[in-house]
């Protein structure tokens, strides 16, 4: 409740009351801008609502406000509501104040001052986070539900959001640090971006690029985890955020060095959840990228990093190869777009004898064995699969049978023998290796100390791991004098620059046997009478200034640009809001400049391309209007996969259901089937449903309807449907599917689709929606060698058309010869599968190019009436 | 700094081999309007010609579109001296040389050329004005505030310390 009238305080009161009058002048103009509320302890929008008997007039409403006895116990305003509700509400304010005289008003317990702070507040942008950790804005966008809800931000959260310990702006000053280095306004600006500050590869490499990016730059850090190198990421850096959703939350982040980006570094695949923010800003920049695609899920990741950056830096030739795939999937331009540097030279350095003797008398005492004579061997990293920890002990055994004094050391934390995915198993075979006993081959040592010792007493390391792109460890023991030896095609290493010097040897992929001979053939440090050359590493420009070079230059040569894009198109990196639609534009307007693919523009844009591929399958695609006329009625089989029954009995409803001469629907249990029954007896339906084994999806059971015997060879024409939900969110899904049954049978309650008629056409092999989404190969490029040398010619590059979702209208012989395409006997793969990459994803693509080998065409419709449902 | 859209020519370079003795100097843009009839292959062409801006859909203005021009290519502006001329529309015979020639003369001109519903038909800003090193960001500023063509060609004169002459 506000206080007392001014005219009874005393004196002291009056001081206190005048000093937040004038706080109240100061910090809430911003807000109100001229508008007339000259006193926070009034508010007429307030004291009209408890007043609905007084004139609106807040001149009225103040005089009666002041009107001795007239005022009342009635709420003048927003605090007194609310302190009505929370008499504490001054002690729950305090922690959230951060405007220096406010909070020390809260402090000395200055009279009003509680109600100040909260009226200033409730006032929202810019006010609110000016003086407290509260933003209105913020905690809408955080926490979406109070938006949907329409509840006031600040009353939700002192109500149930501060108990609920939802987020406020506190959470992102926490992690909103300023750098040691000063920002200087007349040097550029890079944001250079790491998924963690953790002491591991990527973010060291990262370090060492702000590092040298701060020679001649502002650095501003983002990273979507903290580590142990915030502090030196902080010293090298004019201000480090470290937040989970840093485009979400940087806007509430007041800093010239933020708004002064104007170039973007990300570093590793981790951290590409950065590039929603570098696009929404439409700032140049570079991914580095030190990872396989192999193991970067989920799909969108690898997808993203191919789409938007200006430029894509490789640490090697090798890591680029493996990646060629996912950047033709979006036609990526790899000689204009990316380039190979290693984050360091090698250099091989060799050995001092005293040096390696020194370390090899302390490793020898740790480890509780002699190792002055031996041939030491060793392995560094972090304790997993993709190490190929197994492997190295693994070539420890097979070694020792070959030469009893090779004695293999692995340096490196993260063995948790409780972990049942890698920790139980690896433990067992050291156990079984005689692992760390006083007379044994393989030791293991933690990460520390030692690690420069070992690498100086080893003769060689094992790179053993199944895919390590450039390893820092490795460029370590070459330094240190230690040859290394790695799987080929496993490595960056195995780029023939690396081969040259012949300090890096590779063999046989997962090979241990192999690996254990290159190790022992390895010459020794410790050779009598032994002197090796020292390879110093090529001078040249810092990485930093390399990539920094490339991007700028890569920006100012561009030739074509798109501006003015719809925005309302498919987004990878924005939501679907209104509010995000200029984000989406920028988001198509990078990708369409970039001349990459991720939907099709328009039909022509997709018969442009498939004119100009020259491939034979786009030959045989077509894109069609839908024909004027209704379908007249003629003999079709239509099969209809239900694994969910969700809707079917609404989809069973559409026309040309109706008019099929023969319906079959396939479904996995005999409940499902005798809910199926029920629901078409409803329509007066009566389909044959078959119970088939849940495996092959949609695909499996509409190619068994044509095995020998079966009903598929009855028809000479079939439409195949599903009610499977595959692509993106639920509701997405739903609208994406309904579309499809849309085009293919005509909407609910209208006429049949025109699919039907083109389907009846002389040389049509195939009909399906035409769709502005753009899916290329993905995963199931690397199944095409299986079925490639079938086909009477190359199959394209890109699928560029095929029937998405595996909804469509085929001739008889198309879905015959893709039986035989795959052959009588195939070993199918069983549930649970992967969401790409399996034969079923590929059978999806594959049915414009068996139609096409069949001589027949592959039809798409594109009907603009289906547009919105997109 | 030469500004091109497709309602002006269908393909720039026919355009330029007649105007220019010599390549144009300072940067040529060609926008591309949704319609514009020209295959992706043939854009391809184009850019050894010209910079190539494809509009997705038409911008609210042609004013609008130099504005776009200035917020997303501000590197364009920094090392022109040139007059900057933007064609939205059919350009007779020799037009370009002659305009360029008055940009050159008046480096202060701010002369638009105007459709009836006061839209820009040609802009020639002379090359003070085009060459002011506030220019990009006086365009990119503007374009933020949406202004209409004529509200922009005058704000812009006196921005940049123009004569406006239309």
């Amino acid at each position: 409740m506000a206080d007392a009238p001014l005219a009874a305080d005393p004196s002291p009161h009056r001081d206190a009351a005048r000093l937040l009058d004038e706080l109240w002048a100061e910090l809430a103009a911003p807000a109100l801008r001229g508008e007339g509320r000259p006193d926070f302890r009034f508010d007429p929008e307030v004291y009209a609502l408890a007043h609905p008997d007084l004139p609106r007039d807040p001149d009225a409403l103040r005089r009666h406000w002041h009107r001795p006895g007239q005022g009342g116990e009635r709420p003048a305003n927003r605090y007194a509501r609310a302190r009505a509700r929370l008499p504490a509400l001054d002690a729950v304010l305090a922690p959230l104040i951060t405007e220096p005289r406010l909070a020390g008003a809260l402090a000395l317990g200055l009279p009003g001052a509680g109600e100040l702070a909260f009226e200033l507040i409730a006032l929202g942008a810019p006010v609110d986070a000016a003086v407290s950790h509260f933003s209105h804005e913020h905690y809408l966008r955080f926490h979406p539900d109070v938006a949907r809800a329409g509840a006031d931000p600040l009353q939700h959260w002192l109500s149930r959001g501060r108990l609920e310990g939802r987020a406020t702006l506190a959470g992102l000053r926490e992690r909103h640090h300023r750098g040691a280095q000063a920002f200087d306004p007349l040097r550029p600006t890079v944001l250079l971006a790491t998924h963690e500050l953790s002491r591991t590869g990527a973010p060291v490499v990262a370090l060492d690029l702000a590092r040298e990016a701060a020679r001649s730059m502002n650095v501003v850090v983002a990273a979507l985890k903290d580590g142990t190198l915030l502090e030196a990421f902080r010293e090298t850096s004019c201000e480090l955020l470290v937040s989970p959703a840093p485009e979400d939350e940087v806007r509430f982040i007041r800093s010239e060095a933020w708004d002064a980006i104007s170039l973007g570094l990300i570093n590793s695949v981790e951290a590409y959840g950065l590039a929603r923010l570098l696009v929404a800003r439409d700032v140049p920049f570079a991914v580095y990228v030190h990872e396989y695609p192999a193991y970067s899920f989920p799909l969108h990741k690898t997808v993203s990093v191919a789409l938007f950056p200006d430029l894509l830096v490789f640490s090697s030739e090798q890591v680029r190869d493996t990646w060629r795939p996912r950047l033709a999937d979006v036609e990526f331009d790899v000689g204009r777009d990316s380039a190979v540097l290693p984050q360091r030279s090698a250099a091989f350095r060799a050995a001092d004898p005293e040096a390696c003797r020194a370390a090899r008398g302390r490793l020898s005492r740790v480890l509780g064995r002699d190792l002055a004579d031996a041939r030491l061997i060793c392995g560094a990293g972090t304790w997993q699969w993709r190490k190929g920890c197994d492997l190295f002990a693994s070539a420890a055994g097979i070694a020792r049978g070959l030469a009893p004094d090779a004695v293999f050391v692995w340096i490196g934390d993260g063995l948790n023998r409780e972990d049942p995915h890698f920790g139980v198993w690896m433990g067992v075979q050291l156990d079984r290796a005689g692992a760390n006993r006083p007379d044994g081959h393989l030791f293991t040592l933690p990460a520390g100390p030692l690690y420069p010792d070992l690498l100086l007493a080893a003769d060689a390391m094992f790179l053993s791991s199944r895919l390590d792109p450039l390893p820092n460890v490795a460029f370590d023991a070459l330094e240190a004098g230690a040859r290394v030896v790695a799987f080929e095609g496993a490595t960056g290493f195995a780029d023939p620059a690396y081969a040259e010097g012949g300090h890096v040897v590779t063999v046989e992929y997962a090979n241990p046997a192999a690996a254990a001979q290159a190790l022992l053939a390895v010459p020794r440090k410790l050779a009598p009478g032994r002197t090796v050359a020292s390879a110093p590493p090529p001078a040249g420009p810092p990485v930093f200034d390399r990539i920094a070079g490339l991007l700028r230059a890569r920006v100012e040569e561009r030739r074509f640009h798109v501006l003015f894009a719809p925005g309302d198109g498919r987004s990878l990196l924005f939501g679907d809001s209104k509010a995000d639609r200029p984000l989406r534009r920028r988001e198509a307007e990078r990708v369409g400049r970039l001349r990459r693919r991720m939907g099709w523009r328009d039909e022509a844009d997709a018969r442009e391309a498939l004119e100009e591929s020259g491939n034979w399958v786009h030959a045989a695609c077509r894109i069609v209007a839908p024909p004027p006329d209704a379908p007249e009625p003629f003999p079709f089989g239509l099969h209809w996969h239900a694994h969910y029954l969700d809707d079917l009995a609404a989809d069973l409803a559409r026309p040309l259901v109706a008019q099929a001469r023969r319906l079959v629907l396939t479904t996995d249990t005999a409940g499902k089937a005798e809910a199926i029954r029920q629901a078409a007896a409803g329509l007066g339906l009566h389909p044959e449903v078959l119970v088939v084994p849940n495996r092959g999806r949609d695909v499996l059971p509409f190619l068994d309807l044509f095995a020998p015997g079966g009903p598929g060879g009855e028809e000479a024409v079939w439409a195949h449907l599903h009610q499977k939900r595959s692509l993106g969110s639920a509701a997405h899904g739903d609208r994406w599917r309904r579309f499809l049954l849309d085009a293919l049978l005509g909407p609910a309650g209208g006429p049949p689709s025109g699919a039907a008629r083109l389907a009846q056409a002389e040389g049509t092999g195939l009909v399906a929606a035409f769709d502005l989404h753009f899916v290329p190969w993905y995963a199931s490029r690397a199944l095409l060698p299986q079925v490639a040398a079938k086909l009477p010619g190359p199959l394209p590059d890109n699928p560029l058309l095929f029937p998405v979702g595996n909804m469509f209208w085929a001739r008889t012989p198309v879905v015959l010869a893709m039986r035989e395409l795959w052959g009588e006997d195939h070993p199918w793969p069983n549930e649970p599968i992967a969401s790409d990459g399996t034969e079923f994803h590929l059978i999806e693509r594959l049915w414009p190019a068996v139609t096409a080998a069949q001589g027949l065409l592959a039809v798409f419709l594109s009907d603009p009436s289906l547009r919105g449902a997109r | 700094m030469l500004i091109l859209t497709s309602e002006a020519c269908r393909d720039p370079r026919a355009l330029l081999a007649v105007e220019a003795a010599g390549p144009w100097p300072g940067p040529v843009l060609f926008a591309a309007l949704p319609g514009h009839g020209l295959r992706r292959s043939a854009l391809r062409e184009v850019e050894a010609d010209a910079v190539v801006l494809d509009c997705l859909e038409a911008p609210p203005s042609p004013g609008a579109l130099l504005c776009e021009v200035a917020a997303r290519l501000p590197w364009l502006f920094a090392d022109d001296d040139e007059p900057l001329i933007l064609a939205a529309a059919p350009l007779r015979g020799d037009a370009l040389r002659e305009m360029r020639a008055r940009g050159e003369a008046r480096p202060d001109l701010v002369a638009p050329q105007w459709s009836p519903e006061r839209r820009l038909l040609t802009l020639l800003l002379g090359e003070a004005v085009a060459g002011h090193p506030l220019a990009a960001d006086a365009l990119a500023l503007l374009g933020a505030r949406r202004p209409d063509d004529a509200a922009l060609v005058e704000v812009l004169a006196a921005a940049l310390g123009g004569r406006l002459d239309g």
